[in-house]
């Protein structure tokens, strides 16, 4: 018997059977109903979207770990997981083609290929690609990265092609696929931007608040608490057909946790996402910590914190809406999704709980004081950034020290 | 990270962070404790404990019999080692030991007839005798922790007049998996348990006694407690099902709520913790004048046929066990302990010790591969010690040690949670165990070349 081969190895001889890829592939999967929904309420571009994306970042992985002949990871579903981000945090309409588009293409090769860059195809390709090669490959692959792939993917797709990206939406009232009659299915603002430029021209008086503009009886100095009510039913008057709803907030609501209305694939259906976020959370994949102090935060501040929406009036506090901030943009997403990447996120509990604050307080101030309507992609890539700082300050104390001996007994 | 286990037994005490890997016991747990066959020839190494190898004093052709000393202590942290059979010393070999150097052996061939030594396994009346002839005795007795650390015990029952022990722990958590040798003795031993404890109680002049079980042994539980009863002194404690609350500082803390404080000792916090199977020894030592030449040893895993808990004299060749037990074809892997914290062996070619709690044979064996840290922070929420094992595992394998030194690195109690719970796979404890022999070395080096510099003043 003493010739059996045996291997020596350090202890532990067992192991708990939790590995990389199960965590990646089963994370995927808890999101996969979400990116459904999308395609449901969506339609095609949706899906189009995400093979591209998906399909951008799998490739690139594997490529860029070919070039370096490094172990190909595609296996372990990171950059599925990236792509699938990426893909629900920008707007499906990028690959919609206008009317025009559709008018011109004739079947021959030049007028596809065309059609490829009239579509923005490789828009979202080159967003997959930049995710994968320079926010994560570049770092030394997975584990090494600062910023999470996908949103450092998003914000590079938000800077190098601005209008595409933040300007077309897909308008949900319009939306009827297939056999899509109606072409103008994209609306210019998401919900959050709208309310966002309601309020800018309030202040300034313009618009429909303009002294004597025909939508408005009333003075322009009206009673600031009013006037912002008075823009929460504008919001849900532009936005929504729907007699019912618009009569009745709380089906407005419903429809925003549902997923029925514009905005990218990853703000809809926020109930999926929050299901999802509490699976993960029981699978232990992630931390409760960030998404319940992140949104907290976010929408206590995006609740209280001061808006002059009168011009000439002193700032209004306490005047936004909770529910609203909860379920409008991608918070539900970024904070159950993206903020708790292990990758990118602080290591200890404490740090963990500074980091959601963090994320939550940024998000808060670029939505009520930013340039933007929707502040979570750039709130965590702040706080990514800040991560190995929070970890130097939230070392836990060592076993054995730092403890006075009177508290020992 | 409370789990609900034995719940009708109430809130139950234990320490933060570890974890819950399946026990195993299942295996070993029903099989009442066996003599080992006694072998033809032992081989009792003289290095067999933490501190300082033995001096043997035997020579071959010498004849010796069952706890004759064959090798004597070699400092105060040392404990010497006896015959443990009777026989003939056939002399002295090197062989290789547990942690792969060789070691010399003292060989004694078995003359079958098993007599004792003089005065040996004979009743003492020790009512009268003093804490030191206690100690006197523990350790001519050769006792060493017999819980895995070999640590001298006579060493722990000597704690400075400054730090008096206010709380004696028998440690029956018994908390790797697989190993159910401290479970077994439990069950059939309780009496020699509760006297060794008595004993224990008067060295080191102290007068409360908690003797820990977890919870998946709630018959070793109400066994002991049946013995208990009426006793002022002693009680029993349920405690709850985690790896590593059988580790000391772990179980100081979990059943007084104390950490011994970095460096230190558990006699820093007022605490001796000593093993059942240590404590069982104690009272054999003292009370019956037996030293230490047998142990208890669970002989157990996926690769062994029949596992089995084992009686077996010291310097055993493990062979002879598993011949009794049968070892299945193709078993990857050979441990001497249990899988969080034994130690693999390339061969079966060595003896039971007195740190020989467990032999383990598994079907499984690790790939080795892993990849980088995807900071999931299991391990550090798992990390009893509250340390950051990914960093420490990310410095030693960049060669920084001075960095993992700054980061703690010496406090690990090498538990093996951290890589237990690790997706990436990472080797976080032989990184660790790395860090820690170079830091050694580097002290080691520093001490020698201050020296050589004073040596030339
Ligand atoms: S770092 Fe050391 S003490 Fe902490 S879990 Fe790992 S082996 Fe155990
Ligand atoms: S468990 Fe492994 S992957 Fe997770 S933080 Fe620790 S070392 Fe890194």
């Amino acid at each position: 018997m003493s010739e059996t081969k045996f291997t020596v190895s350090t202890s532990p001889h067992i192991r708990d059977g939790e590995n990389i890829p199960r965590i990646m592939w089963r994370v995927n999967l808890v999101l996969a109903p979400a990116a459904i929904i999308g395609i449901i309420f969506f339609g095609w571009p949706a899906a189009v979207m995400l093979a591209l994306c998906i399909g951008g970042s799998v490739g690139a992985e594997a490529l860029i770990r070919k070039l370096v002949r490094k172990k190909v990871t595609v296996g372990d579903g990171s950059a599925f997981l990236t792509g699938l981000l990426l893909a629900m945090c920008v707007s499906p309409m990028i690959v919609y083609p206008s009317s025009a588009v559709v008018q011109r293409y004739t079947p021959s090769l030049g007028s596809a290929i065309a059609t490829v860059f009239a579509m923005n195809l490789y828009v979202p390709l080159l967003g997959a690609f930049f995710a994968i090669a320079f926010a994560k490959q570049m770092f030394g692959g997975l584990g090494n990265n600062i910023w999470n792939p996908a949103l450092a993917g998003r914000a590079f797709m938000l800077a190098a092609y601005a209008l595409l990206v933040t300007g077309v939406w897909p308008n949900i009232e319009k939306i009827k696929y297939p056999g899509r009659e109606e072409v103008a299915a994209t609306t210019g603002a998401t919900i959050r931007a709208e309310r966002k430029k309601l309020i800018a021209l309030s202040r300034a008086g313009e618009g429909p608040f303009a002294p004597g503009a025909a939508a408005r009886e009333e003075d322009a100095k009206a009673d600031p608490t009013e006037r912002m009510k008075e823009i929460d039913s504008m919001v849900i008057e532009r936005k929504v057909a729907d007699p019912k709803v618009k009569q009745n907030k709380w089906l407005w609501y419903g429809r925003l946790l549902i997923g029925y209305r514009d905005g990218s694939l990853g703000e809809t259906c926020g109930l999926w996402l929050i299901i999802g976020g509490i699976i993960l959370i029981a699978l232990r994949y992630i931390d409760w910590r960030i998404p319940v102090f992140f949104i907290g935060t976010a929408v206590f501040l995006g609740w209280l914190l001061p808006v002059r929406v009168v011009g000439g009036t002193s700032p209004l506090w306490m005047a936004g809406d909770p529910l609203f901030e909860l379920l409008s943009g991608g918070l539900l997403l970024g904070a159950f999704f993206m903020a708790t990447d292990m990758v990118t996120s602080p290591i200890t509990k404490k740090g963990k709980v500074i980091f959601g604050v963090g994320c939550g307080l940024l998000t808060a101030l670029i939505r009520v004081y930013g340039g933007y309507p929707e502040g979570v992609c750039y709130a965590i890539l702040l706080m990514n950034t800040a991560v190995p700082l929070i970890d130097r300050f939230t070392r836990p104390r060592v076993f054995g020290t730092g403890l006075e001996p009177s508290k020992q007994t | 990270m409370a789990h609900a286990v034995a719940k009708s037994y109430g809130t139950l005490k234990t320490f933060p962070g570890g974890v819950h890997p399946s026990d195993r016991k299942e295996l070993s747990r029903d099989c009442p404790i066996e003599d080992a066959p006694i072998p033809e020839r032992v081989y009792i190494p003289l290095s067999q404990h933490i501190g300082a190898p033995c001096k043997p004093v035997v020579e071959k052709g010498d004849t010796v019999r069952m706890g004759q000393v064959v090798g004597e202590a070699g400092g105060f942290v040392s404990a010497p080692v006896h015959a443990s059979v009777s026989g003939t010393v056939a002399g002295i070999e090197e062989r290789i030991h547990i942690f792969g150097a060789k070691v010399p052996c003292v060989v004694i061939d078995n003359d079958g007839r098993d007599q004792w030594f003089e005065g040996c396994n004979q009743p003492v009346d020790y009512s009268d005798w003093d804490h030191d002839a206690i100690r006197g005795k523990v350790r001519q007795a050769g006792l060493a922790g017999m819980g895995g650390a070999t640590f001298p015990t006579h060493v722990k029952f000597s704690p400075p007049p400054e730090k008096p022990i206010d709380t004696v722990i028998i440690n029956g958590v018994e908390c790797e998996p697989y190993l159910t040798c401290d479970y077994r003795l439990m069950l059939e031993s309780p009496q020699r348990i509760i006297d060794g404890a008595e004993i224990i109680l008067r060295a080191v002049r102290c007068n409360r006694c908690i003797i820990a079980v977890e919870a998946n042994k709630p018959d070793a539980y109400e066994v002991m407690r049946e013995y208990v009863s009426g006793h002022d002194k002693i009680s029993v404690e349920m405690l709850e099902v985690k790896y590593p609350q059988g580790a000391e500082k772990q179980l100081i803390k979990a059943l007084l709520g104390r950490e011994v404080p970095s460096g230190g000792l558990p006699m820093d916090v007022g605490a001796l913790v000593s093993n059942v199977g240590t404590t069982a020894a104690v009272y054999d030592a003292v009370a019956l004048n037996k030293p230490l030449i047998e142990r208890l040893c669970t002989v157990t895993g996926e690769g062994v046929e029949r596992p089995s808990n084992f009686l077996a004299r010291i310097g055993t060749p493990l062979t002879v066990l598993l011949e009794k037990t049968g070892m299945r074809p193709g078993a990857k892997k050979f441990i001497l302990g249990g899988p969080m914290m034994g130690l693999a062996q390339f061969t079966t070619d060595l003896v039971v010790i007195k740190g020989t709690s467990g032999v383990l044979v598994l079907m499984e064996a690790d790939s080795g591969e892993y990849e980088n840290c995807i900071r999931c922070g299991r391990c550090v929420d798992a990390c009893p010690t509250y340390l950051i094992p990914s960093e420490l595992s990310i410095l030693a394998e960049a060669g920084e040690w001075e960095a993992a030194k700054e980061k703690n690195v010496l406090d690990c109690i090498e538990c093996g949670v951290c890589a237990y719970v690790c997706p990436a796979r990472r080797p976080i404890v032989h990184l660790i165990k790395l860090a820690k022999a170079e830091l050694l070395r580097m002290k080691k080096e520093f001490e020698a070349k201050k020296k050589a510099a004073e040596a030339k003043e």
